[in-house]
């Protein structure tokens, strides 16, 4: 035998026996619970060794003494090598291994086409080896007792397969429940149709939420709980190629003599009626009537042939037989590798009743429950998987051969109103029931029951589903963390909707020949309620703790039953009223905040399997994904690039200045400027050189002209009066001032004045003695040495001029120029100060300049006259001062030749009024002939400009 | 220092333009005196800056003339004209006839020339008047320019004989002494704002 390995429930990696923790990834592989119940009876749960002790002892187990309680929930994968013939274990793990691998092959092919299994396929594997072995140890069961009655000789039957059932769990590691109807492949020791029907009538039947477990009820039995008026949102049926969890012990049973490591079964002192009534119905089955018709199940007549040798085929591990038990359940021609079992008379007694399924398999409804139907399936079988499926009103008519129907399972249906199909009362004596099956029975009924005392765990169990009527339906199916997957699997399968309360939901109900679900709640069902069917029974006897209503509290059950029922009929289904419902705290939290928890979903792995409510890892896998990377580059739009393209521009256009658009030029500029040039100078030269007389206008020296008036004043002047001529005229304009004031200066030297330069420019005194030079020359007897004195510079501008005026001149000018270096000279005789002067004649080309004389030295001058010679730009400046503080003035070249002609000197000023008067004309010419040219281009362009329009 | 510099030569300014002030208004003897010696020493401190600013201007072309880079060859002839005026200059004397004629030689032609090219980019600018001042004020501008022209030219004088235009032109030649006081109405205000901002600090062109 090869060292058994455990499959981590978690991670799916296999691990040695030995360990209790995953190495992978450290998840429990051995239950921490201990059931010290089981360790009194060395392992084995209360129930199951009471069971034990009240039955004589069958053969011994060469198993290991169960240490821990073996989870049922989630049953190992491998079992654990038995001790037992090696022929007969080889055979039975190849069937198991067949069954196992046709249950996955039909359960990858249903999820390929409909609702994937929850479970892996290792956990599915598990749990049809579970149910496997636990059908194996019904068969061994059967085999070993006799064929006689199907109800006390199961005792030792019971205790056979039950000891199996405890040396599994003694020998074999606990693992996570496996839902039967999950279960891979299984392996089938021998296929049995009527498991195939059951299996895909539980496959296909629609998913439904499992009702949260409130107290510890075992797997198995939450199969029969009433079902939940919800919607059902559990996935549909999983493994709908599987057997229902339930069914798979019987599968098993057949094939493995021995109870697999996965099969957790409850301890065989408290193993339950039910199993007990199985062992002797196991017994009577008879093979021939499996055998005879070509669609009995495999496993199902397997488990009459190997009925006999269940004990021998205890310590089977299981094998691939299981697939091929899950094969023959969805229909397929069981292997011929199986060895055919004979089975006990109460196998087959206990077989008959599933003939009712196999019967009932061909009858596909809508429902997703579509058992493969024998033809020569029992009729309450058939009408059991027609109500299951929801579209079948219990046919009580139908033909049920009675004899068919063991006693047991008749009384049962007695017990209940949902009678047998082909009974005519469901309400007849029936034999002796079960006390598990009691309890299955509703309330009304249950006085009615024939004698069979209800068991105290199941008198507990409906005291318990009886209080929980005002709760949720998913509330009330408090046991279902204890009960077994694969009878929660089927309970799963089944619609909710359509099964009515735990009562018309059992799967056992066909044993006791009560209907099929109807879909409606019965009444005074012991469980009346909104209980949710287990989507996926577990195989028998899986749950990791056994309630307490199966051990010391059983006895209960039975008189609180019948008040439960009393109680069931007048509790309605839990109605929160409205305020209640607003103080829920659980409404404040989003429903969809975080991982969703689906209360029906039923763990079926891990620690946690057979838990409702628990957060499902499987989604938050999916929720968790790959954050999004978000990309560094930054996104911009075609809009918003243009937009800030648009602002970037916006911002350099600040900083960038204007741009100056060039003037449109029209003609060239230095063309322009040289005939201009060209022609002024030609005409001005042609005036000067061609002896043009152009009189002097006579009005210009009539005698209301300023000039006449200058005139008047120079003549006034007595001979050889001191006058102060001031020049202060630049070279530039000296061609203007001095043919300006030349003449005043002659007529000065004709009067013999005595002349005093002076200059507040640098080159007025310079400018000064040329001016004497050139007007001497047309005086003859004047000496410019001798008549002239020359005082030089004045720095300062107003200053000196104030200094001047105010000072002696002595102490303003020193060393006068022309002199005999002091001031005895006889020019200056008498003159001290400027106001000695009898004339200041001011010679001057700015305003500036006239406005300084004017306003420094004239307010000292007294009586002595200020006139003044300007240059014609600045004329109009000084214009206001005439008659006032200036009383003569001459006017460029005009007045000074209106002096000239007033004063009788001819000669080159005439020559220089003409090139004047032609060179003002010539300047006219341009401005109009501008003026003309500029509009007559205006114009054209207009037109231009109007034709392009 | 510089703190202590603005108000002692702020304080000076002011103290001396009400001297000068005073002193022209109110005819103390001393305070005339004082006024004179002031204004002497203003004609004194205008020569030194001549002086200086002849200084300056002769390093300033030494310094363009001398540079290896960018070398002013017009510095070098700056200076030169500059030496030999002052070497003959004090050697003649600047009543030297012959001196004179010299300055004046080279003076007058290049000051003359200055303002015959201005006359003529004047003439030039006047037949592209009305292309650049295209509208009412361009337009009055010249016919104010054409009218006053004919004015002074004497071309029109001879039309004075006719009663209408005699007072028409002299009308005309009395707008520009309106013109003319205005513009002196204004400077003279101007100076003696200017004067005023100076004698109570608020003007300190001395400061630097």
């Amino acid at each position: 035998m090869k060292m058994a390995e455990i499959i981590c429930p978690m991670c799916g990696k296999p691990n040695p026996e030995t360990v209790e923790t995953c190495r992978f990834c450290q998840a429990r592989l051995k239950p921490l619970h201990i059931d010290q119940n089981a360790d009194q009876n060395g392992g084995t749960p209360d129930w199951l060794a009471a069971l034990l002790g009240s039955q004589p002892e069958a053969a011994p187990s060469p198993q290991a003494p169960m240490d821990e309680p073996r989870s049922i929930i989630n049953p190992p994968i491998e079992e654990a090598p038995l001790s037992s013939p090696v022929d007969e274990t080889a055979e039975n793990e190849d069937w198991l291994a067949r069954i196992r691998q046709r249950t996955q092959e039909e359960g990858d092919a249903i999820s390929r086409f409909g609702p994937e299994p929850v479970v892996p396929p290792e956990e599915e594997r598990q749990a049809a080896l579970a149910g496997e072995d636990w059908l194996k140890d019904l068969q061994g069961f059967s085999a070993d007792q006799p064929e006689s009655t199907p109800e006390p000789p199961a005792e030792p039957a019971q205790e056979d397969w039950l000891n199996r059932l405890r040396d599994q769990q003694s020998t074999e590691p606990e693992q996570f429940p496996q839902p039967a109807h999950e279960t891979p492949a299984a392996e089938p020791e021998q296929p049995v149709d009527w498991t195939a029907v059951l299996r895909q009538a539980a496959e296909q039947a629609p998913a439904e939420p499992e009702p949260e477990p409130t107290q510890a009820i075992p797997d198995w039995m939450s199969a029969f709980q009433p079902p939940v008026e919800e919607t059902p949102t559990v996935e549909p049926s999983k493994a709908t190629s599987d057997v229902p969890d339930w069914m798979t012990p019987f599968r098993d049973q057949a094939q493995i003599e021995q109870p697999s490591e996965e099969l957790k079964v409850e301890p065989a002192a408290e193993m339950p009626d039910w199993m007990s009534s199985f062992q002797p119905s196991l017994e009577e089955t008879t093979p021939s009537a499996f055998e005879k018709t070509p669609e009995v199940p495999d496993w199902m007549a397997s488990v009459r042939e190997t009925g006999e040798e269940i004990p021998s085929a205890n310590n089977q591990p299981e094998t691939s037989e299981s697939t091929t038990l899950k094969e023959s359940v969805a229909g397929t021609p069981p292997e011929p590798a199986i060895e055919p079992i004979e089975p006990s008379p109460a196998a087959e007694e206990s077989l008959d009743w599933m003939n009712a399924f196999i019967e009932a398999a061909p009858e596909e409804t809508t429902t997703e429950i579509t058992p493969q139907t024998n033809a020569e399936a029992p009729e309450w079988l058939k009408s059991y998987s027609e109500k299951l499926m929801g579209t079948v009103e219990p046919n009580p008519d139908a033909a049920v051969p009675a004899e068919e129907t063991p006693e047991w399972l008749r009384s049962l249906a007695a017990a209940s109103e949902v009678g047998l199909p082909g009974e005519e009362t469901p309400q007849q004596s029936v034999p002796e029931q079960p006390d598990w099956l009691k309890s299955f029975e509703p309330a009304p009924e249950v006085p009615e029951k024939p004698g069979g005392e209800t068991p105290d765990w199941l008198k507990e169990y409906e005291k318990d589903y009886t209080t929980e009527e005002q709760q949720p339906a998913e509330q009330t199916a408090a046991f279902s963390a204890e009960t077994p997957d694969w009878l929660k699997a089927y309970a799963e399968e089944s619609s909710i909707e359509h099964i009515p309360p735990l009562q018309a939901t059992r799967p056992l109900d066909f044993v006791a020949g009560s209907s099929l679900p109807s879909g409606e709640p019965e009444k005074n069902a012991p469980f009346e309620g909104e209980v949710s069917v287990p989507a996926a029974p577990t195989q028998p006897f899986e749950t990791s703790e056994l309630p307490d209503w199966l051990s010391a509290e059983a006895d209960q059950i039975s008189g609180a039953s019948e008040n439960n029922a009393e109680n069931i009929e007048r509790i309605e289904p839990a109605q929160l009223p409205a305020w209640l419902q607003a103080m829920r705290p659980v409404e404040a939290v989003p429903l969809d905040a975080g991982v969703p928890i689906d209360d029906q979903h039923v763990e079926k792995a891990g620690p946690l399997a057979g838990l409702r409510g628990v957060l499902v890892g499987e989604n938050s896998a999916a929720e968790y994904q790959k954050p999004p990377t978000f990309s560094t580059k930054l996104l911009v739009t075609d809009r918003q690039r243009l937009q800030a393209n648009l602002l970037e521009e916006m911002l350099a256009n600040e900083n960038r200045p204007a741009e100056i658009h060039s003037e449109r030029v029209q003609s060239p500029q230095l063309i322009g400027r040289l005939v201009t040039a060209v022609v002024l100078l030609c005409a001005i030269l042609a005036a000067l050189l061609i002896p043009f007389t152009n009189a002097l206008p006579s009005d210009m020296s009539s005698p209301q002209t300023p000039a006449y008036r200058f005139f008047q004043i120079v003549n006034s002047l007595p001979e050889d009066a001191p006058v102060l001529v001031a020049v202060d005229y630049d070279a530039g304009l000296s061609g203007e001032l001095s043919k300006a004031s030349v003449g005043v200066i002659q007529n000065l030297m004709m009067l013999k004045a005595r002349l005093t330069l002076v200059s507040t420019s640098t080159s007025g005194t310079i400018l000064g003695e040329e001016l004497l030079q050139d007007a001497a020359v047309g005086i003859p007897n004047y000496s410019v040495s001798a008549s002239t004195v020359n005082l030089g510079y004045l720095p300062s501008g107003a200053n000196s001029l104030q200094e001047l005026a105010s000072s002696p001149l002595y102490s303003v000018i020193g060393v006068p120029q022309r002199s005999n270096g002091d001031w005895s000279d006889p020019t200056l005789a008498g003159v001290q100060q400027i106001s000695d002067f009898d004339l200041v004649v001011v010679l001057v080309d700015n305003a500036d300049t006239a406005r300084y004389w004017i306003e420094q030295v004239q307010p000292a001058l007294g009586d002595t006259k200020l006139v003044m010679v300007i240059s014609a730009q600045s004329a109009a400046i000084i214009q206001p001062y005439e008659g006032k503080q200036v009383a003569a003035m001459l006017s460029g070249l005009p007045g000074g030749m209106a002096y000239s002609a007033i004063a009788g000197f001819t000669g080159a000023p005439t020559r220089y009024w003409t090139a004047y008067q032609i060179g003002v004309a010539v300047i006219i010419v341009f401005i109009l002939l501008g003026v003309i040219l500029q509009g007559v281009l205006d114009v054209t362009n207009r037109q231009k400009s109007k034709n392009k329009a | 220092m510089k703190k202590m510099r603005a108000p002692i030569a702020t304080a000076i300014a002011i103290a001396f333009g009400l001297i000068v002030l005073v002193g022209y208004f109110i005819p103390i003897p001393s305070l005339t005196l004082i006024r004179s010696m002031v204004i002497s020493w203003a004609v004194i401190l205008a020569a030194v800056a001549a002086i200086i600013g002849i200084i300056n201007l002769v390093s300033v072309h030494v310094r363009k003339a001398t540079n290896k880079t960018n070398q002013d060859r017009y510095s070098v002839v700056l200076l030169i004209g500059f030496i030999l005026t002052l070497v003959f200059g004090l050697w003649l004397g600047p009543a030297d006839s012959g001196y004179q004629k010299a300055v004046l030689a080279v003076q007058v032609p290049v000051e003359a020339g200055l303002m015959a090219v201005l006359a003529l980019a004047l003439s030039f600018a006047s037949l592209k008047l009305m292309q650049f001042r295209k509208g009412w004020p361009g337009l009055v501008f010249l016919i104010s320019t054409v009218l006053f022209l004919f004015l002074g030219s004497g071309v029109i004088n001879g039309l004075q004989g006719v009663p209408f235009l005699k007072d028409v032109i002299a009308f005309v030649n009395h707008l520009p002494i309106a013109g003319a006081r205005g513009i002196l109405i204004g400077i003279a205000l101007g100076s003696l704002v200017t004067g005023l901002r100076i004698l109570i600090g608020a003007d300190r062109p001395y400061s630097g």
